[in-house]
């Protein structure tokens, strides 16, 4: 089959979700777009796997959310060192470290840069399920792993996330609660 | 989240889902959404009328594909037998592909031909030829498992041949080897206005040409003649690294700096597949034919000193001098390389 038409049945379908995936993560319109030609490069070079994938679209959705989040984490490994050389410079020019402004952005930095500390499975578990709210077969299919291992990751991802976060969290324990 | 388990959500995970399920912000859903508009036309079946025409040949034809492969397998090994040029290494060495091979790609130089061989007051010409001595490095298919694409496989073969060192049975001459001059001492009026654009594609696993000369003002359209999308990511060491995915529309790709050395141009997509671009300040370079031979024409009178270059083997002659005479030709006569320098 050309592989246009390939494209067409088992990538065209979850291009929203694709979108979605890599636009949640990695916050940045340039940076953003070169996410999605990455993981298109990526797609096209593992289309023999793709063909035979028993689950398309969670196959696509791990490629995004990988490729994402190592744009992710060199983002963040960028901002620190940029960070790290603005205190720097204020502190030799004798200036006041900066306020942070507005709340709401602090928290979402602090989640994207939790995220970013992850272990690039934990990770991958972590966003399949939060973002696309897929199940832990669903998730294991992608990754090519057990279900019992998609859970560990997920439980430990979660864990490390609630440490991070602790200051954002009104219950510290992270008590649990049935939706 | 379908069972008991699943519906479970820390205080955490509310917090992570919270940011993680916010609708896009506009500029990069703008940005994303203009991205995946050009990686619609990687995809876009309709393209040029020639590859596509290629490609509907061989789909209309179907299953005669396996038969005129085979017919086509056949004239080859009679052709081969024969003493005709093919892209594999000398007879000695046994390498029989699955496939016959396509003819090896020609070497573009930035040398209009017209202009080439007019003796002129003042200027000369500079030829010799690249030939193997001793047994060349066995040549194995770069790829046995062929391209993605079903029905270009048909077309071209699972086999992609090695392109990285082309050897002429009968002669031993090497291909696209690059000659280069180090730094002329003027430039032929006539070469001063190269051409704004230097076309290169990807067909059938390979790049075309597999090498090319370029001038620092030069841009190159690059593009992919086959029905789905290539990578073409250069390495340069002074230029700015470009790495795009290219279908059928082309994109110009500029190379603004001289680079002392060719530098390779590869496909992520595609690993085997590579390339080797130079890029000069001057107009004084060329890449050796399917028999090793090689021209320069237009040099301005006096000494020159020259680089000859080989992807596998690197400097064959880090620096060569000659003395270019007044409507003279000097003839470097053949420059032999041993079988060894090839890695």
């Amino acid at each position: 089959m050309p592989i246009h038409e390939d494209y067409n049945r088992l990538i065209r379908p979850h291009e929203e979700q694709m979108l979605l995936s890599i636009g949640r993560i990695v916050r940045d319109p340039d940076r953003a777009a070169d996410v999605l030609q990455d993981v298109m490069t990526k797609l096209c070079a593992s289309f023999d796997r793709l063909r035979e994938h028993p689950n398309p679209q969670a196959f696509v959705l791990s490629v995004c959310i990988t490729v994402a989040y190592d744009a992710l984490r060199k983002l963040k490994r960028a901002e620190g060192a940029q960070q790290v050389m603005l205190a720097e410079a204020r502190s030799r020019a004798g200036l006041p470290e900066p306020v942070t402004a507005v709340v709401e952005r602090e928290v979402e930095q602090a989640v994207l840069k939790a995220i970013s500390r992850l272990p690039t499975q934990q990770a991958a578990v972590v966003l399949l399920r939060l973002m696309h709210e897929q199940t832990y077969q669903e998730i294991a299919q992608a990754l090519g792993c057990e279900v019992t291992t998609a859970r560990t990751h997920f439980a430990r991802g979660r864990e490390a996330l609630a440490k991070e976060l602790s200051q954002f969290i009104d219950q510290p324990n992270g008590g649990n609660h049935h939706d | 989240m379908t069972d008991h388990e699943d519906m479970e959500l820390t205080a955490v995970d509310r917090l992570v889902a919270g940011f993680l399920r916010e609708p896009l912000l506009a500029d990069v859903e703008t940005s994303l959404r203009d991205r995946l508009v050009e990686i619609h036309d990687w995809f876009d079946p309709i393209a040029e009328p020639g590859p596509r025409n290629q490609l509907g040949w061989v789909v209309v034809i179907g299953s005669s594909v396996t038969a005129i492969a085979a017919l086509l397998l056949v004239s080859w090994i009679l052709s081969a037998s024969s003493g005709q040029i093919t892209q594999s290494s000398p007879p000695a060495i046994p390498s029989v592909p699955a496939v016959p091979l396509p003819t090896p790609a020609p070497a573009q130089t930035n040398i209009p031909a017209a202009v080439q061989f007019e003796p002129e007051p003042g200027y000369g010409s500079l030829i010799g030829q690249v030939v193997l001595r001793g047994t060349a490095p066995a040549s194995k298919p770069l790829s046995t498992t062929g391209l993605k694409d079903v029905s270009l496989n048909a077309a071209c073969g699972p086999t992609i041949p090695d392109d990285t060192l082309l050897i002429e049975p009968q002669t031993g001459g090497v291909a696209n080897v690059f000659v280069y001059l180090i730094k002329p001492r003027s430039i032929h009026p006539s070469l001063a206005d190269v051409p704004p654009t230097a076309t290169f594609h990807a067909k059938c696993g390979q790049f075309h040409p597999h090498v090319l000369c370029l001038q620092s003002n030069q841009s190159v359209l690059v593009r992919s003649l086959d029905p789905f999308p290539a990578n073409v990511h250069s390495l340069p060491l002074k230029n700015m690294q470009s790495n795009v995915v290219v279908g059928a529309k082309p994109i110009s790709l500029s190379m603004t700096v001289q680079e002392r050395l060719p530098f390779k141009v590869i496909d992520d997509i595609h690993p085997w597949m590579s390339a080797y671009w130079l890029v000069l300040d001057h107009p004084y370079a060329t890449v050796t034919d399917q028999h090793g031979r090689f021209a320069i024409h237009k040099l301005p009178v006096g000494d020159c000193e020259f680089r000859i270059w080989h992807e596998r083997a690197g400097f064959l002659e880090k620096s060569r001098g000659a003395t270019i005479k007044s409507e003279e030709t000097h003839d470097c006569g053949v420059i032999f390389v041993s079988g060894t320098s090839f890695k």
